[in-house]
């Protein structure tokens, strides 16, 4: 059971049948709907840490991606403790269809300022619906 | 819109559910959007590593502004 703010790994994700690693999302909406005649009830944005000092330059230079630094991860991919939330693409999920487990969650303000980013400031957004 | 900088941290007790303001989809209709693949849309993500106490449940991960 997760809710709105949750951080989340999805355990289970996989595109054409192939497993891809477990992947960090933020929980943004937990609404039922429909996209493309597909039944969802889960939007998320992905985090991500950063490949290297170069990329984390990159990336953090882009307005859609919001940096955050974990403090006490024992490890984090690349040689860089820090990563980013990934505004400007909304996953789509079927809780029934996923298998997750909730790790923690954004604190209100972070969060409320991430949907006012999305809601307010992003001019375009993909979706990634293969999941549903 | 200025973003802070924040950051991460394991917590105990401050998990504290509040009123969050859920995504409003409306407010997506008017942008420009396109449906691209998992496998696209995850080129160049690299998944955090969270430590054993975090995978486990024995931490939880908060996310706040840098202090």
């Amino acid at each position: 059971m997760c809710s709105v703010g949750d951080i989340i790994i999805v355990e289970n994700y996989s595109h054409n049948g192939i497993n891809i690693n477990k992947h960090s999302f933020i929980v943004l909406n937990d609404d039922a709907g429909q996209i493309q005649g597909l039944d969802y009830n889960l939007i998320c944005n992905v985090m991500s840490s950063f490949k290297n000092e170069e990329q984390k330059k990159k990336k953090l230079s882009y307005p859609g991606n919001f940096p955050i630094v974990p403090e006490d991860c024992d490890s984090i991919q690349g040689n860089d403790k820090s990563g980013y939330i990934k505004a400007e693409q909304l996953y789509y999920f079927n809780k029934e269809k996923i298998q997750y487990v909730v790790i923690g969650r954004l604190k209100e303000d972070i969060f409320n300022l991430l949907i006012e980013f999305i809601e307010e400031e992003l001019d375009s957004f993909e979706q990634i619906i293969d999941n549903l | 819109m200025d973003k802070k900088n924040i950051r991460l941290k394991k917590g105990g007790n401050a998990m504290m559910h509040k009123k969050f303001k859920s995504l409003d989809l409306g407010k997506l209709n008017s942008k420009k959007s396109t449906i691209v693949s998992s496998e696209k849309a995850l080129e160049d993500i690299y998944p955090i590593n969270w430590s054993k106490n975090v995978l486990s449940g024995k931490k939880k991960v908060i996310v706040e502004f840098s202090k």
